[in-house]
């Protein structure tokens, strides 16, 4: 018999065995993810659901709120001092590297400009333009453009690397204007072969914004701009991209090529990329899109790497008959669709509840574009509801968890393949 | 730590930095222990602190910062055990031969049960054991932590550990027992 203490003891014993410091490499990878995340904006009134007369009561008391804020902040720019020092860090928190390009930085101003538009918060990109090079970049690739909400802030971000070029700080005059004034000076870059100066701090560059009525693409167009090589880079179309975390919305998604279009719900998404694989998620609501292309399989689903891969041969039926031979898995449904134009089969098959591999877990498929062992596996009981669709070219899997998920057919049917990102708005 | 917890709502990602570096370790004990799969803890680490980053100008008491995160956390955690499919590698795995705890306390025929049990328990059941045990939390603010009422945690904590303790109680028992893993 074991006493409550006793068992106290051990469970805290055994609870201690797991380790206790997160490895250095995911700290870094947070890091990173959070240096290209924009924070959401901070909601001015919370509002309950409501009868529609107490919403426009509601909607005039934020209204009188925000002008008594917008008065209070103008007294005290006349003169007045704030009741209230503005907190400062007891314990300064220790400088985080950030692989900026920017030297000079540039104070902020003193009165808040206005603000960009909040759909512009995220990622965009642009095909990079085989004779525009930062540096060293390579020559194919494609530029992102990053818009963080907080800081109004920008920069841009060249293939192969992770550093912030062309920082700036970014508002809004109009409606249809963005400029943009840079954090600090600016590396010069390269096109056809010419050296196009970069930025000095501070110069400002404005550019007439023209967007895409269903929120895709983004078009600027130099105004009028002191730093040339922002111009060389900026002026051009960009496209909405999930990149390293997204808010949901219409959305071109560059795991692979084929690129696809897709209208995820808005949330709060992060995402992560394998070789031919990504991963869109958000934990709350729970919600997960993901997506594969050419799939391989394993002989043996308790064991992938020493069993060996298992060519499958292109097109959803070969996908079908490989379930339907492999150990372990039944297949359910098979049913035949088409997504943007494309057939497609919907596959719904489950690992056996009896199924017992050691790990607990029964190996399905990787990409081919995979090297390494990672694959993709389920639990004795659980169940993919996948929809595999063939394109000329190869073919890609589609699925929305936690299955079966009342999205599923929204999010899937609102997927369209592209053969290259818009050039123009 | 309120401060920094300010700077980091109005965008700076230094301050950010800071407390991550900050909370990080315990808050990946926590995931560790709730999923036993170091490679699933650091997902969920790592979802739950770019989100953390994400909604920070939602956190409406600053003080509450860390139980906020480690509400997150939880919450990647239920997440990253409800994968109905996940990426792994056969690298990772869980370090069963990794740090040795007093053995005077337990023993491994114990741990083995208790690994065993675990398993069995749903990832709800789960966070409410490893928050009581591991961080020492009372059960009301367990119940606060993730949203539940406190008589839910109470019976969540009560039959994890019904469980556990059976699963130790009856592998101290005399009988012989099948060698082979679920």
């Amino acid at each position: 018999m074991t006493t409550d203490r006793d068992f106290d003891r051990i469970a805290v014993a055994w609870l201690d065995l797991m380790p206790d410091k997160a490895p250095d490499r995911v700290v870094d990878e947070i890091l990173e993810d959070v240096a290209l995340t924009p924070q959401a904006r901070r909601p001015l009134v919370r509002m309950p659901w409501t009868s529609p007369r107490t919403d426009r009561l509601l909607l005039i008391a934020a209204t009188v709120l925000l002008g008594v804020a917008l008065l209070g902040g103008a007294v005290l720019l006349a003169g007045g001092s704030p009741t209230t020092p503005l907190p400062t860090p007891a314990v300064p928190p220790p400088a985080v590297p950030s692989p900026t390009a920017a030297v000079t930085a540039v104070p902020s101003p003193a009165v808040a400009p206005p603000s960009v538009d909040a759909s512009l918060v995220g990622t965009w990109i642009s095909t990079k333009p085989d004779d525009l090079f930062f540096g060293a970049t390579p020559a194919g690739g494609r530029l992102s453009l990053v818009f963080d909400a907080n800081g109004n802030q920008g920069f841009v971000l060249a293939p192969g690397g992770p550093v912030e070029h062309l920082l700036a700080t970014i508002d809004a005059p109009a409606a249809d204007r963005l400029r943009f004034t840079a954090r600090g000076a600016t590396e010069p870059v390269t096109v056809a072969g010419a050296t196009v100066p970069g930025c000095a701090a501070g110069d400002p560059g404005t550019y007439a914004v023209q967007k895409s009525s269903d929120g895709l693409t983004l078009h600027l167009e130099p105004l009028d701009d002191r730093c040339p090589a922002r111009s060389a880079v900026l002026a051009r179309t960009w496209t909405r991209s999930a990149g390293v975390a997204t808010g949901g919305g219409l959305q071109v998604v560059d795991a692979f090529n084929p690129l696809f279009t897709v209208q995820l719900p808005a949330g709060s998404y992060s995402v992560d990329r394998a070789p031919g694989a990504i991963t869109v998620a958000q934990s709350v609501p729970e919600l997960q899109f993901l997506a594969f292309q050419d799939p391989q399989g394993f002989n043996d689903p308790c064991d992938p790497v020493g069993g060996g891969r298992r060519a499958i041969a292109p097109g959803a039926d070969a996908i079908v008959a490989y379930f339907r031979q492999l150990p372990g898995f039944t297949v359910d449904s098979v049913t035949e669709q088409r997504v943007d134009g494309h057939r497609a089969v919907r596959l719904v098959v489950h690992a056996n509840a009896d199924a017992s591999c050691p790990d607990g877990r029964l190996a399905e498929w990787q990409p081919k574009a995979v090297t390494n062992d990672l694959h993709w596996f389920l639990r004795p009981g659980d169940f993919d509801s996948l929809v595999i669709v063939e394109l000329p070219d190869s073919t890609v899997m589609f699925e929305v968890l936690p299955a079966p998920h009342a999205l599923e057919d929204q999010i899937i049917g609102s997927v369209r393949f592209l053969d290259r990102l818009p050039t123009t708005p | 730590m309120r401060d920094v917890v300010e700077q980091a709502m109005r965008g700076d990602r230094e301050a950010f930095g800071w407390l991550v570096n900050q909370t990080s370790d315990r808050m990946y004990a926590v995931a560790t222990r709730i999923l036993r799969d170091t490679h699933l803890a650091e997902d969920a680490l790592q979802s739950a602190l770019v989100t953390a980053w994400r909604q920070l100008p939602t956190l409406r008491d600053p003080d509450r910062f860390e139980a906020w995160v480690r509400k997150l956390v939880v919450h990647a955690c239920y997440a990253e055990a409800r994968r109905r499919t996940s990426w792994a590698a056969n690298v990772r795995a869980l370090p069963i031969d990794g740090p040795t705890g007093p053995d005077d306390i337990l023993g491994v025929s114990d741990r083995d049960a208790l690994d065993r049990a675990f398993r069995r328990l749903n990832v709800e059941q789960r966070a409410v054991f490893v928050l009581h045990h591991h961080l020492g939390l009372p059960l009301v603010e367990i119940a606060e932590t993730l949203g539940i009422p406190a008589g839910t945690a109470r019976s969540r904590l009560h039959y994890a550990t019904r469980t556990l303790r059976a699963a130790i109680e009856a592998d101290a028992a005399p009988v012989v027992r099948e060698g082979r893993m679920a």
